[in-house]
């Protein structure tokens, strides 16, 4: 792995659930660059989840997994074998999720925790393993870190313990860390607190971080690319500023200006998106924004738009005016 | 003139093992609310917001205070039964709060059915109800896990509605929905209070939908109030620390160009004296004084009151 | 969920029932269903009369005339099998019914009523709970000799307090739910919120706990009977054949121990199936 390599490269990801004819993931492809942030966002059930999973994770069963490339840290993994990937996975990949709890194990303090992974990835033992872990703890900002050591994570706040989530999840100083809705159960001082940490770990060691949000607002102020995902597909991918500047894809406008803001609060009415999103395998040769898309035509109904286009990219045959 | 609604020293203490001191969850809470206006209340989880709630239609009894309507003492707990069916809440997890093996039909009429309403007309209102929050009426004969989130929610609402009240108590009603729906929800909420003189009490930790539903909004920190104002005054020019940095930490998308931008939240140690202000332990302009005597709310320009020994300048943050 | 009649059974042969619910479920109505047509309806195919003393064949093994063989007296067993199924099964049934028609209301009761009622009603319960129920039925039934119906009213009378505290925990838990909390704001008293929501929300642990407390109450009425304190003889029960049958073991007429025990297991085992099958599809959900 070159120190030049993007975190990760993904080409035509797509993912099938046995006994459904149509992909729930479909031909997905992106670029996370090193030290840089890439927002994939999308409402509930748009598939984004498990784009993320699909990626590197072993799937649940029942579900299969295609692609042409998937490249961690310069490493092609399409191919490689459970036990290959695994270790891979334990080298350049670290991971937070929305639930900490769920992730810590509550009947072993954050030192143990810590030290288990560190143990694996750097063999060290003793007063060195103790500094390291302490050194982590530091690096998330965690307050008085010999006493975190010790502590349990049921004697740790929402945000502290996202803080000790995401320590463990840089031990092995990742290439890429998957952040799933990682600050969407926590306070408003605590999400904006915990994300600039990520940014800044982000910065400062060149991890790329595929941030999954359903939040825009935190997309716009985090992150440098925007992916914006619809019942199983990418359907817009730009650099953050050219995508909030002009969204090109309808769904992402709506999206945008349906967000109540403060500057919205004297509107008489937020523009809301008539109906519901379907599911990814529901629609086949149409555009699946169709029916809820004041812009459709017989093509959209009839055809599934390309993704296209150089930097910003999007998947629409009437797209909105570039401004 | 005095208020409709006049809530006044409201306190809630939660009874801690055997023998200790109890556990104050809300206390000293002042507030007032017209008819047919909006008042938001936000703060963090665990500052009170939901206590307060369920203080006020009396699912916990209120240990000090007043709640009067219309001039009348309608205290949860003080035997009258003055507020039934007035004030209604809209509990958070819509799901949660609907029995899971009764058909919407009859969760939404239910309310009803204990105001003694025979069937055949509960069926009918159910249709109305429903009809109102904007779903089909073929929704009656299903099961709350066979319909969408946002479904939920709406008769969660409609049910809310059925004894026509008129103050709606909203818990959080957007949590855990998407964009779209929550844009929803929010258009529908305005839609039904606009000349039905419905008042709402909209509990958020959003500060975006509470600036677009709320006329005022009430600030919560530990239990107690630490600013209320007008929703334009809050957002332009805070001035409790605390409501300036909850300000800061929007995302500039939701912020826009209003208010201070970042104002530091030391995360000091230490935390309050017991006489002292609760959000002292992370005020970047806390002062010896505010180590040992609490602030209270204290009226200031029209209606804009703050409990701060220190309040930050009208116009802009930051001494 | 504990067995309301402490009697020593263990559950872990039941193992295969907790994964397989669906084939537990069907194979324990199934079977349950079978002992039923069998006590009820089998004189229909089989009328020989239970009592019926056939002299010259005192003690004959199974054969083609006396399918499972005859006792002591030349009373045809399969005659007294169905016969002695009848108080047995309804015994059980009847007993449980009775134990939640008393131990339903009061736990109800006892988890709605205001704190210093809650207390006595508590009280009463725990001091009922300390007698072990199987001594307290055979000292009543060794004072005085019992009839079918009073031998089910002394099986509902004793199980009803372990029902009472089960239905009691369940209520209270079901009472904290948002939607009961709602209901209370809507304006509902404390009997309609039991009546549309408690009773709703614990109807399933009630149909297990109903399996369960059946294949207790059949196995304590034969045990009783086994002990000559239950249904008298000359009318037939399960407990009583297998008493017979243990009483001639010496002599050695094997069938008169093995198929009354058969019945007895088979109905303990239908309930059971039953009974996990539905607990682990309550837990799944």
């Amino acid at each position: 792995m070159s120190a030049q390599d993007p975190a990760l490269v993904v080409e035509g990801l797509t993912v099938r659930a046995q006994g459904l004819a149509h992909p729930l993931v479909h031909d997905v492809s992106f670029t996370v660059g090193r030290g840089e942030i890439a927002a994939l966002v999308g409402e509930s059930g748009c598939g984004k989840t498990l784009t993320a999973s699909g990626l590197l994770g072993p799937l649940a069963a029942g579900l299969q997994r295609t692609a042409r490339v998937i490249r961690l840290a310069g490493n092609e993994i399409t191919g490689l074998s459970e036990g290959a990937l695994r270790t891979l996975r334990g080298r350049a990949l670290g991971m937070v999720f929305q639930n900490p709890m769920s992730a810590l194990n509550p009947s072993l303090t954050l030192g143990e925790q810590i030290g288990e992974v560190l143990r694996v990835h750097t063999g060290a033992r003793g007063a060195p393993l103790e500094r390291e872990a302490a050194r982590l703890l530091a690096c998330v900002e965690i307050p008085d870190p010999e006493r975190a050591l010790a502590s349990y994570p049921h004697q740790l706040s929402g945000g502290m313990r996202q803080r000790a989530l995401l320590a463990i999840a840089i031990a092995c100083a990742p290439r890429l860390l998957i952040a799933d809705e990682p600050t969407t159960a926590l306070d408003v001082l605590v999400q904006s607190q915990i994300l600039a940490l990520i940014a800044r770990l982000g910065a400062q060691t060149g991890m790329g971080v595929l941030f999954i949000t359903h939040n825009l607002a935190l997309a716009a102020q985090y992150a440098d690319t925007v992916l914006v995902m619809y019942a199983g597909r990418l359907v817009e991918a730009a650099p953050a500023q050219a995508f909030f500047q002009g969204p090109r894809h309808p769904y992402s406008r709506a999206l945008l200006a349906a967000l109540p803001t403060l500057a919205a609060r004297t509107a008489h009415r937020l523009p809301d998106i008539p109906g519901e999103a379907p599911a990814a395998h529901a629609i086949v040769n149409a555009c699946a924004f169709a029916a809820r898309c004041p812009r459709a035509d017989a093509v959209c109904r009839s055809q599934v738009p390309p993704l296209s286009g150089d930097t910003h990219r999007f998947a629409c045959f009437h797209p909105e005016e570039s401004s | 003139m005095r208020p409709w609604l006049e809530v006044t020293g409201l306190g809630v203490d939660f009874p801690k093992a055997r023998g200790r001191r109890a556990l104050a969850a809300v206390s000293d809470v002042d507030f007032t609310l017209a008819r047919g206006e909006t008042l938001g209340l936000v703060g963090e989880s665990g500052s009170g917001k939901s206590t307060l709630a369920r203080a006020l239609v009396g699912l916990i009894p209120p240990t000090r205070g007043q709640v009067r309507l219309d001039g009348v003492d309608v205290t949860p707990g003080k035997g009258q039964d003055g507020a039934r069916g007035r004030l209604q809440m809209v509990f958070q997890d819509a799901e949660g709060a609907m029995n899971p093996r009764l058909r919407v039909g009859a969760i939404v009429a239910e309310p009803l059915r204990w105001r003694g309403m025979g069937r055949s007309a509960r069926a009918h209102e159910a249709e109305t109800l429903l009809a109102r929050v904007g779903l089909p009426r073929d929704l009656m004969t299903r099961f709350p896990r066979e319909i969408s989130g946002g479904q939920r929610q709406r008769v969660a609402l409609a049910r809310a509605m059925a004894t026509a009240p008129e103050l709606l108590i909203l818990d959080e009603p957007t949590s855990g929905l998407d964009v779209s729906l929550q844009a929803r929800t929010l258009n529908l909420l305005r839609a039904l209070q606009e000349g039905s003189g419905l008042s709402y009490l909209l509990i958020s930790h959003d500060l975006g939908s509470v600036a677009y539903l709320a006329a005022r909004i009430a600030v919560m920190y530990l239990g107690r109030l630490v600013e209320t104002a007008p929703t334009e005054a809050l957002i332009t020019s805070p001035r409790h620390p605390y409501t300036a940095a909850l300000l800061a930490a929007l995302p500039p998308l939701v912020r826009g160009a209003h208010g201070p931008v970042a104002a530091a939240r030391p995360d000091k140690a230490a935390g309050a004296g017991p006489g002292g202000c609760a959000y002292q332990p992370h005020c970047p302009y806390a002062q010896a004084r505010c180590h040992t005597h609490r602030p209270p709310l204290t009226p200031g320009r029209p209606a804009h009151a703050v409990a701060c020994h220190y309040p930050l300048p009208p116009g802009g943050p930051g001494p | 969920m504990s067995s309301v009649i402490p009697l020593g059974r263990t559950r872990g042969v039941f193992a295969s029932a907790q994964a397989r619910p669906t084939l537990a479920i069907g194979l324990g109505l199934g079977l349950f269903v079978l002992l039923l047509v069998f006590a009820w309806l089998g004189p229909i195919i089989y009328p020989i009369g239970a009592q019926a003393i056939h002299v010259h064949h005192i003690l004959t093994p199974p054969s083609a005339r006396f399918p499972l063989g005859t006792d002591d007296l030349g009373r045809d067993l399969l005659a007294r099998l169905m016969a002695g199924g009848r108080p047995t099964l309804a015994a059980g049934l009847a007993g449980t019914a009775l134990a939640f028609a008393i131990g339903v209301p009061y736990g109800l009761l006892a988890a709605l009523a205001p704190a210093w009622l809650e207390g006595l009603l508590m009280r009463i319960l725990d001091a009922l709970l300390a007698v072990p129920g199987l001594v307290l039925m055979m000292f009543v039934a060794a004072l005085i000799p019992l009839g079918v119906v009073s031998l089910i009213g002394l099986l509902g009378l004793v199980a009803w307090p372990g029902l009472a505290r089960i239905v009691r925990n369940e209520a209270l838990a079901a009472r904290e739910r948002d939607y009961v909390q709602a209901a209370r704001l809507f304006g509902a008293g404390p009997f309609a919120i039991a009546r549309v929501h408690l009773l709703r929300a614990m109807a399933p642990m009630l149909v297990v706990n109903a399996t369960f407390l059946t294949a207790d109450l059949i196995l304590a009425l034969s045990g009783l009977s086994f002990l000559g304190l239950g249904i008298q003889p000359p009318h037939p029960s399960w407990g009583g054949l297998l008493n017979t049958g243990a009483q001639l073991a010496v002599i050695g007429p094997w069938w008169l121990i093995v198929f009354p025990g058969l019945a007895i297991f088979l109905a303990i085992l239908a309930m059971n199936l039953l009974g996990q099958g539905l607990l682990a599809r309550l837990e799944n959900r």
